[in-house]
């Protein structure tokens, strides 16, 4: 009977060390941890996109990716130290500060970078070389569509000469995207009348005193003037002026748009997510130029009066209409 | 076999188990895998030979629908004729119109004219104006198309500004009538969705595909660093297991695209691991199915250990103890098998050897003490033996003392009587010998014998009257003599009655034992020996005077633990008589009494030496010689002379 029992015991050992050794064999599927980083609220639209993207690509929250993330400007330095306690497999970061502050955080961890969104990081002193980064970084840059997006303008209303633009310095883009601008105004023989304000206020008092000859208005990567783009496609309307823009905005009353496109931008930055995931190192993963998309809003501009001729119809990537 | 012969039965079983367990599972599964691995190698190479097809005909038909959409432009009519504005928008329209990929393929496109000069550029992010109008005319993008009238596809490049990689695409520009090439439509082609491509394809879990130029330089993988470093391989791409871009044991699959000028290899890519991924779970079965059989080998091994083989090395331990004398050790098997009676036997045998070993142990202890008892009996014995030796010697003595004096003594009155009786007759003999020989002619034949009848007579007179004077000195006790004395004295008297007739030589060593007697009887013996020999010897033929040699050798001998002397009366020329004759008793003859003396001085120095403890006897030497060996008992006395 002891010898029984002890055959049994030794036969229950041995099979479950097979077991065992079965069950380690399997592979673990990973779960995912993500941050986000985006304290502008403006860009939740790439943020949804992005998810989309990574659902799409096999990464569904919830189930084997988390996201976690930090909304605000206040609670990044609050919560970023608890989002890198948490070893992330990645964080996406939006605004030249925000992924400042992140790649500052993450220094020294292998934890990889991802920014969704930025003007032109090497100008914001993000990297230091687009192809052969230092940081374990990758991302979309926005920028190179500013000229072209100006030279759509003369396109959809031939002769513009002046082109009024509302600015407040509130991001580096903001800078940049107005350098670039005033590059193609002067390569296009274009005269921008740059009004800088600081605040709604300005902005009203800035627009209402437009001058008489301003032919279209451009905006560009300015916080402020997008968040009040309504009132500056409201007063275009009434000047019956085009309006002219790289950041998109088609669907709020900008009449053509040549920039990234929030939800391909999103696409395109879930791809790269997915590189990385997939275990290529983000800081050898070339930074990709945004997919630019011609937007007219057609319907806008037939309002203002004006036709938009077939060709740019056809090449249009997004027609409002 | 004499290694296995040192082997314990545990080992060797345990030994012959696990081989038996292993080695049909590992020769089986060893065949299957082999046969596994080939099979499984030739499929993973067609299935990424497939994949790699499929990647090469999408790559193949994006460029394809971009260079058909530029083909479109370059075949117009009069294109480099066109206004500005024309053919601005027929530019762009030809970039910006088109699905996802294909729209967004083409980066810029330039018109350039017959002399290398940009006509007119369209691009994405720059705005072209006359004063960024380029000289292409040395450029391969232009001169090759042109004087060709082929296509032509530069290497990849990367674009320092965006960081993607390019490529320039350019078709000549023909006169459609005439087909002369009036220009080069050069396109640049952003190719970042070869890259879409290759990351996109999920090949196996951790398989790769990647495009190569003809050089091996990586132009499309997942990893973009690889390509940024300008990774090369080894050309061209191997088919089947080897080193790969994933590392040293992959297997690999490529085929080959030929895009116009340029060629290039789509290799699909498999860790080995993957690609025999079933192959390990055949392994893991393999070693699950080693580790059942291991399993029951080592289980039946245990079973048979602990069935078999413990109660043998109880068993042995048992018998080793009992070897070693603990009889107190019992196998405590208690089972009904063969092992079991074995043990049972085995306990009933150790029983049946304890009781014979304590029986024997009685035996011996009464043995012991029998033996003991023995040795004391006997040394008792031995005790009475001894006394009983001392005191029958004692008796023996004194009835042999007895016996010797009454004998003696009778002999004595014997002796006096016929002394007596031959002393009257010698001496009436002899006296008439005398007057006899007065009255013969003393130079006649008679008067010799007469002589010699006359020696003889007064010899025996002699003696008689010497034998009278030692019986009557003879007071029967015996003391410690000296033989060399007695002999010394018994030689006097020989020679002084003998004369000249007798040559006696003695060899006596100074310090010989002494003999316990009465000396008067061993003078008799030595005298009668010396004197009388005659009478029983015969004497010598041809020597008719008598006149002999005699040889006394005394010496001490060990004979039986007893000190003995020995004396040796070598009688020359004379030989023992074969029986005593009357002539020879001469001087007793006519008495009636005759066949009474007959031999009656041998017999009394026989009976004398017996007396004395001694022997007597006689032999003739070779040499014709009588020898009288006499051997008497003998001591050394403290004051040994």
């Amino acid at each position: 009977m002891i010898l029984f029992k002890r055959t049994r015991t030794f036969f229950f050992i041995a099979i479950s060390a097979i077991l065992l050794i079965s069950c380690t064999n399997k592979a673990e599927e990973k779960n995912y941890l993500l941050g986000i980083v985006n304290p502008n609220p403006k860009l939740e639209k790439t943020i949804k996109s992005f998810k989309a993207a990574m659902a799409s690509n096999g990464y569904e929250e919830g189930k084997n990716i988390s996201y976690y993330s930090i909304f605000k400007q206040h609670d990044i330095d609050l919560k970023l130290p608890e989002l890198i306690k948490q070893n992330p497999d990645l964080i996406l970061t939006f605004t030249t500060p925000g992924t400042k502050k992140t790649l500052d955080a993450v220094r020294g961890t292998n934890i990889p970078v991802l920014f969704g969104i930025l003007y032109d990081p090497l100008e914001g002193g993000i990297i230091d070389d687009l192809v052969n980064k230092k940081e374990n970084i990758t991302g979309v840059k926005v920028a190179g569509s500013v000229q072209k997006a100006l030279e759509w303008l003369p396109g959809l209303k031939p002769g513009i000469k002046n082109v009024f633009v509302p600015i407040k310095f509130d991001t580096q883009a903001a800078r940049l995207s107005l350098a670039e601008l005033s590059s193609g105004a002067e390569k296009l023989g274009i005269n921008l009348q740059i009004a800088e304000v600081e605040d709604k206020a300005q902005l009203t008092s800035a627009l209402s005193a437009i001058p008489a000859n301003t032919e279209a208005m451009f905006i560009l990567n300015s916080i402020l003037i997008v968040s009040n783009i309504d009132e500056i496609v409201s007063k275009a309307t009434m000047l019956n002026i085009p309006i002219g823009s790289n950041t998109g905005q088609i669907d709020r009353g900008v009449t053509i748009t040549y920039g990234q496109d929030s939800e391909y931008t999103g696409k395109q930055a879930a791809r790269l997510a997915h590189k990385i995931l997939m275990g290529a190192p983000a800081s050898g993963i070339p930074i990709e130029t945004a997919h630019f998309k011609l937007g007219i809003n057609l319907k806008k501009a037939l309002e203002i009066g004006l036709t938009v001729p077939d060709n740019i119809l056809q090449m249009a990537d997004i027609v409002v209409r | 076999m004499k290694i296995l012969s040192s082997v314990s039965i545990r080992k060797s079983l345990l030994i012959a188990f696990i081989t038996l367990a292993i080695l049909p599972v590992i020769f089986v599964n060893s065949v299957l895998s082999w046969k596994n691995i080939s099979f499984q190698q030739g499929q993973a190479v067609r299935n990424q030979q497939e994949i790699a097809k499929r990647v090469s005909i999408i790559i193949r038909s994006t460029i394809g629908n971009i260079k058909y959409k530029l083909f479109s432009v370059s075949s117009q009519n009069n294109l480099l004729n066109i206004p500005q504005e024309e053919l601005k928008t027929l530019l762009s329209k030809t970039m910006h119109i088109g699905d996802d990929i294909h729209k967004d393929a083409i980066n810029s496109i330039a018109l350039v004219s017959e002399s290398g000069m940009e006509v007119l550029k369209v691009s994405r992010t720059e705005i072209y104006t006359s004063s960024n109008s380029r000289n292409l005319s040395t450029s391969d993008e232009y001169r090759m198309p042109y004087t060709t009238g082929l296509e032509f596809v530069s290497n990849v490049y990367i674009d320092k500004e965006t960081g993607e990689p390019l490529v320039i695409l350019a078709l000549p520009v023909k006169e459609p009538a005439s087909g002369l090439i009036i220009g080069v439509l050069v396109a640049e082609i952003r190719i970042a969705f070869m890259w879409d491509i290759i990351t996109s394809i999920q090949i196996g879990k951790a398989g790769a595909a990647y495009i190569l130029d003809s050089k091996g330089r990586v132009l499309a993988y997942r990893d973009p660093s690889l390509i940024l470093k300008k990774t090369i391989l080894k050309m061209p791409p191997k088919t089947g297991l080897g080193k790969g871009l994933l590392g040293e044991n992959s297997v690999t699959a490529s085929e080959q695209l030929r895009i116009s000028n340029q060629i290039y290899y789509v290799v699909v890519e498999l860790p080995a691991s993957e690609t025999f991924e079933h192959l390990s779970l055949d392994i893991m079965s393999i070693v699950s199915f080693l580790m059942l059989s291991l399993t029951g080998s080592i289980s039946l091994w245990l079973i048979v250990s602990k069935r078999i083989i413990k109660p043998i090395e109880a068993l042995s331990h048992t018998a080793g103890m009992i070897e070693s004398g603990d009889f107190s050790l019992k196998s405590h098997i208690f089972r009904k098998d063969e092992i079991g009676r074995l043990a049972v036997t085995f306990n009933k045998m150790t029983d049946r050897l304890t009781t014979t070993i304590n029986s024997q142990k009685v035996h011996i202890e009464n043995y012991e003490k029998a033996n003991k008892n023995l040795e004391e009996k006997s040394r008792q014995l031995e005790e009475l033996n001894r006394h009983f030796h001392i005191e029958m010697n004692v008796r023996k003595k004194a009835e042999y003392q007895s016996a010797q004096i009454n004998h003696l003594a009778a002999l004595g009155l014997m002796t006096t009587a016929i002394v007596r009786r031959t002393e009257s007759h010698s001496e009436a003999i002899v006296e008439t010998v005398k007057t006899l020989s007065k009255q013969i002619d003393p130079d006649s034949a008679a008067a010799i014998s007469v002589a010699s009848l006359l020696r003889t007579s007064e010899n025996t007179l002699n003696t008689l009257q010497v034998i009278m004077a030692l019986g009557n000195s003879d007071n029967g006790v015996r003391q410690p003599a000296a033989i060399s004395e007695i002999i010394s004295e018994c030689v006097h008297i020989c020679e002084t009655f003998m004369g000249n007739d007798i040559h006696i030589y003695l060899t006596i060593p100074n310090n010989l034992p002494d003999i316990m007697l009465q000396p008067q009887l061993v003078r008799l013996v030595i005298l009668n020996l010396l004197c009388n020999a005659d009478k029983f010897l015969d004497e010598s033929p041809g020597n008719a005077n008598f006149d002999r040699t005699i040889n006394i050798q005394a010496s001490e001998i060990q004979q039986e633990g007893k000190l003995l002397l020995k004396l040796v009366f070598i009688y020359s020329d004379l030989t023992p008589r074969s029986q005593i004759t009357e002539d020879i008793l001469f001087p007793f003859s006519g008495n009636t009494a005759k066949n009474i003396f007959d031999d009656i001085w041998l017999n009394i120095i026989k009976s004398i030496m017996s007396d004395l403890g001694g022997t007597l006897n006689i032999e003739k030497s070779k040499t014709g010689s009588s020898i009288i060996n006499m051997e008497l008992p003998a001591f050394k006395h403290l004051n040994t002379r």
